[in-house]
């Protein structure tokens, strides 16, 4: 390598292999809870570090024009995939989410993630100067949707969410105009805000005053409005039109871990887990929640809660430290090199990991409603951590080559 | 990106500051969780367990129109175990299959198998008996992962209108698609009106997470937030009045049929009887295997509804149809008349009036009142195949009452495309026509269609819709939720014409030659048609529709007495009686004495 190439970014590598560390732990307790003599779970989880390792190794080494000039390639081999589920898919517990392998499975929606992250920042730095019409941002979104639909149609809530987290972010990043960003969260605010009459209206003042004073005028502004109306007056109208039977039948479609008297049960658990670790915890697989199995999916979306349990506030502290360590660090490099491509990649990672920590750790402490989606490098689950550390290995590279052009 | 500062540098610590805030957040839940009440949850975890309870709310009762229980709840105990604890403790599994007398390894196997890895308690056992609840008492300290909940079982306060009523039992895994809001165990109504309001009745279920110690025993209720109160299920006020329910049940005691009344202002069902009948008690609580398969096995079929599910020929009750559409269609006038020789020949087949003798000449009036076969063979005729289908669509026959009940059958009307399909590509010939018109032969109707038809009759002017439910009362709120009569459709008859077919129908009672001449009444004056439909499997089946009183009805109603023989003996009596408690009871004098006349009829 010549003087050009630096050294991967030490940071982001501490916290990557840290979390991945931490998980391995985390799992040897839940596995060791389960009473599995071979540790399955454990050296399962040990195995897919040990490929998702190789894999971020191969990432940094390929050169990231590479991944530029295939982008929109591997973007749509991303489609196909989740295309390919919806046929042959594996179907458990109501959902089609796998692809069988035999020996294991394969989730096509979390390769997902990266393949559209690739497709969505090469197309917002492929037309610098178009940036700021109408049309860019209504195609960026379209590219975006197309995999989450696939994936909410799954159903996969849960996963499906992190797409429109991850598009938003990466239009603020290229820069289009604010109000098209406010237009973007217009509808989400209808919905969510109309079953209080103050709170919605008042979403609606901020909206307009929002663009009031990014200095737009009439057109966005009334836009604006006509979105936020329809979609609010909307939303209660349909839904008070379906049966209560239907509203839950839609709701569990929708999303199946949402079983009320289930979910309620898991948040009390896990709320009962992290909060009796204290400070500094009940020992290595001391945790009595998560060894007496009352902790349900422990060791994949509440892996978290068993953390917790058996490390205390000084355990939870150490993980969130390292997930925001490496989110500044991602988001520093994004601001400084050069290529726009390669900004894009490093800030959309962050993003996408960060969207999924604070997702999953707001919903473990009883913030967020329970969704499903798993704990970056730490949950159990082979495509997420093999996902994960890709992506990894995509900042990383970011970091290796940040001067070119 | 380097060149366009300002921008790209308040994005950058907008994304910063965003995400530090939550991160934040995020810090201070878990300070607060993990440090602040750290020690408050360390007690939760050391010693005790949570537990998730679903609480059943009683299930809605059903009122007569008085107001008078029909069907009501009483408490019982059910068992319930965690799946996940009893999977992974063999000798509590052991020793709590031993009190519910029931086999390990079904338990083990059939039961907590499948839900082996939830925490989310599942019903063991429903409704124990003493036995079973003494045998786990004694025991709970050493099952830990069971316990007992205090549950509504169906109670059957006075065992009346079991097949209008309907039952409950549980859910299987195949049904779950008809019931979307149930979950596997859960009792859902079944037939009849627990199943058709089964959503009404069934209430929303509650839950709450309780603590447990180490024995299982409760010790308090976690977080009252985290409580949901159980909605109770809403409350049928019926339009069945119960002690003509229990006049119509008793009289058929011994019999086979049905006895159905309607309320002729609104269509409201008033009784709705079916004979033989069976205790719906023994469907209330577990059922009892043996119980089941006899009430299956019966031949006299008990769990069937012949009010509404069976379908029989109408017999002569069906001519005041075939007079009201000769005379609607002006293929005969009020003045016609037929000479009667006791007989009557299409092609090469004859047709015998049931007077052998002969009625003479035979007006319209007569022609009812004395049930004159053969003025109906001329009459259905003259009205042809297409007449006689119209006669009976006039009154609703050949398709569903739409009333609230489970697997309510069409009826038949033969159409001359039936008959073809039936007999061959030309199977039919004029020869079908006399006997439909006289109800006989292909011709098909519910005693409820029949109620109705005869409900049409005494309105004169509209055909009714039944029903059962009046009205849905909230408990829980105090409201009540009228539901209006439905509509019904106008019979479209001129009152003139109404005006001979009721004459004739009144005549039947008062007339002296009447069938029914022996039901006169001055208390309750009835008016009405005997009926005789021929029964390939034996005695021909006794009919007889009729309303009351004559003049200004208020009910109709609908006896079938299987193999009964003769509509003026065997049916029209109970009819009486049936019509007579209730007008009386409408006026307010309670507890008619049933008249001698019923005892001469047996």
């Amino acid at each position: 390598m010549s003087g050009r190439y630096q050294f991967p970014d030490p940071w982001i590598l501490i916290s990557v292999l840290g979390l991945v560390g931490i998980g391995l732990l985390a799992n040897y307790s839940t596995s060791f809870a389960e009473g599995e003599l071979e540790f399955t779970h454990f050296y399962r989880q040990l195995l897919w570090a040990t490929i998702g390792g190789g894999l971020m190794i191969m990432t940094v080494a390929i050169p990231l024009r590479v991944f530029q000039s295939f982008a929109y390639v591997i973007y749509i081999i991303g489609v196909l995939s989740l295309i390919g589920v919806m046929f042959f898919g594996h179907v458990e517990m109501g959902a089609r989410r796998w692809i069988d392998l035999g020996a294991f499975r394969l989730q096509p929606s979390e390769f997902a993630k990266v393949t559209t992250l690739l497709g969505v920042a090469r197309f917002l730095t492929d037309f610098p100067r178009d940036i700021g019409k109408a049309w860019v941002t209504i195609v960026a979104v379209a590219t975006c949707v197309v995999p989450m639909g696939l994936i909410l149609v799954e159903p996969d809530l849960g996963t499906s969410l992190v797409f429109p987290m991850v598009m938003f972010c990466l239009l603020a990043w290229a820069g289009i105009p604010f109000w098209h960003l406010v237009l973007l969260l217009t509808p989400v605010l209808a919905v969510l805000t109309f079953w209080h009459q103050t709170l919605h209206i008042a979403t609606l003042a901020a909206i307009v005053a929002a663009i009031f004073f990014s200095r737009r005028r009439l057109v966005p502004l009334a836009l604006a409005v006509i979105v936020f109306l329809s979609v609010g007056s909307a939303t209660p109208h349909l839904w008070g039109k379906l049966h209560p039977y239907q509203q839950k039948r839609l709701l569990t479609f929708i999303n199946p871990e949402a079983d009320p008297l289930g979910s309620a049960y898991q948040l009390i658990q896990s709320k009962i887990a992290i909060g009796s670790g204290g400070i500094t915890g009940k020992g290595f697989l001391h945790g009595t929640q998560t060894q007496l199995k009352f902790l349900p999916e422990g060791h994949t979306d509440f892996i978290f809660s068993a953390w917790g349990e058996e490390f205390g506030f000084a355990g939870t502290l150490v993980v969130a430290v390292l997930f925001f360590i490496l989110f500044v660090r991602a988001m520093r490099l994004a601001q400084r090199c050069h290529n726009p491509f390669y900004s894009s990649v490093a800030a959309g990672g962050a993003c996408l990991i960060t969207a999924q920590v604070l997702t999953n750790l707001l919903m473990t402490v009883g913030f967020l409603p329970v969704t499903g989606v798993p704990l970056p490098f730490v949950s159990y689950g082979g495509s997420s951590l093999l996902n994960m550390l890709t992506l990894s290995g995509l900042m990383l590279s970011v970091s290796v080559r940040w001067r070119e052009y | 990106m380097a060149n366009q500062t300002s921008g790209e540098t308040i994005r950058y610590f907008s994304f910063l500051g965003i995400v530090a805030a939550l991160f934040c957040v995020l810090g201070v839940r878990l300070f607060e969780l993990q440090v602040l009440q750290g020690n408050e949850y360390r007690e939760k975890s050391d010693s005790n367990r949570i537990r998730l309870v679903e609480t059943t709310p009683p299930r809605g009762v059903m009122r007569d129109r008085h107001g008078r229980l029909l069907l009501t709840n009483r408490a019982s105990y059910s068992c319930w175990g965690v799946p996940r604890e009893l999977w992974n403790d063999r000798a509590g599994l052991e020793l709590l299959s031993g009190a519910m007398r029931k086999n390990t390894e079904f338990v083990r196997q059939n039961m907590i198998k499948p839900f082996r890895s939830t925490f989310q308690p599942m019903r063991i056992e429903r409704d124990l008996s003493f036995g079973q609840l003494s045998a786990f008492e004694e025991m709970r300290d050493r099952i830990p992962g069971a316990f007992l909940e205090l549950e509504q079982q169906r109670y059957y306060s006075r065992s009346l209108a079991a097949h209008a009523l309907g039952y409950v039992s549980e859910v299987s895994k195949d049904e779950l698609e008809k019931f979307p809001y149930a979950r596997v165990g859960d009792l859902v109504g079944k037939r009849g009106l627990e199943r058709i309001y089964d959503e009404a009745l069934r209430g929303v279920p509650g839950r709450r997470f309780s603590i447990v110690n180490a024995h299982g025993q409760e010790i308090a209720d976690e977080d009252k937030l985290d409580r949901i109160e159980p909605i109770a299920g809403k409350e049928l006020w019926l339009s069945i009045d119960a002690d003509v329910q229990a006049l119509a049940e008793s009289l058929m005691t011994g019999k086979i049929g049905a006895v159905v009344a309607m309320d002729v202002r609104n269509g409201g069902v008033v009784c709705m009887a079916s004979a033989p009948t069976y205790d719906p008690q023994v469907f209330a609580g577990r059922i009892d295997s043996k119980e089941w398969n006899r009430l299956l096995t019966d031949p006299q079929k008990p769990m069937l509804n012949r009010a509404s599910q069976t379908m029989y020929p109408p017999g002569s009750t069906i001519k005041m149809a075939m007079l009201t559409e000769a005379l609607e269609s002006k293929t005969i006038t009020p003045a016609f008349t037929a000479s009667c020789p006791g007989h009557y020949t299409v092609g090469n087949r004859t047709f015998k009036c049931w007077n052998k003798k002969g009625h003479g000449s035979v007006n319209v009036y007569r022609a009812i009142e004395e049930s004159c076969d053969v003025f109906f063979y001329k009459v259905g005729m003259m009205l042809g195949a297409d007449g006689i289908n119209r006669a009976l669509a006039r009154y609703h026959f050949g398709t569903k009452t739409g009333v609230d009940q489970t697997s309510e059958a069409d009826g038949l009307i033969p159409s001359e495309a039936y008959y073809n399909k039936r007999y061959g590509p030309s199977g039919w010939t004029k020869g079908f026509i006399p006997s439909i018109a006289i109800g006989q032969g292909e011709v098909l109707v519910t005693p409820l269609q029949l109620c109705a038809y005869a409900c049409a009759v005494g309105d004169g002017k509209v055909w009714k819709k039944p029903f059962l439910v009046s009205g849905v009362y909230d408990p829980q709120t105090k409201t009540l939720q009228k539901r209006e009569a439905p509509p019904g459709e106008p019979l479209s008859c001129s009152p003139e014409n109404m005006a001979i077919v009721r004459e004739g129908a009144r005549r039947v009672v008062w007339g002296g030659g009447g069938t029914a001449r022996r039901q006169q009444d001055e208390d309750c004056p009835i008016a009405g048609k005997t009926g005789t439909a021929q029964n390939a499997h034996g005695d021909d089946h006794a009919w007889f529709v009729g309303y009351a009183p004559y003049d200004d009805p208020i009910v109709a109603c609908c006896v079938l007495v299987e193999f009964g023989e003769h509509g003026s003996s065997a049916a029209a009596p109970i009819a009486k009686e049936v019509m007579r408690a209730f007008v009386l009871s409408e006026r307010g004098i309670d507890n008619p004495p049933i008249s001698a006349n019923l005892a001469t009829a047996e």
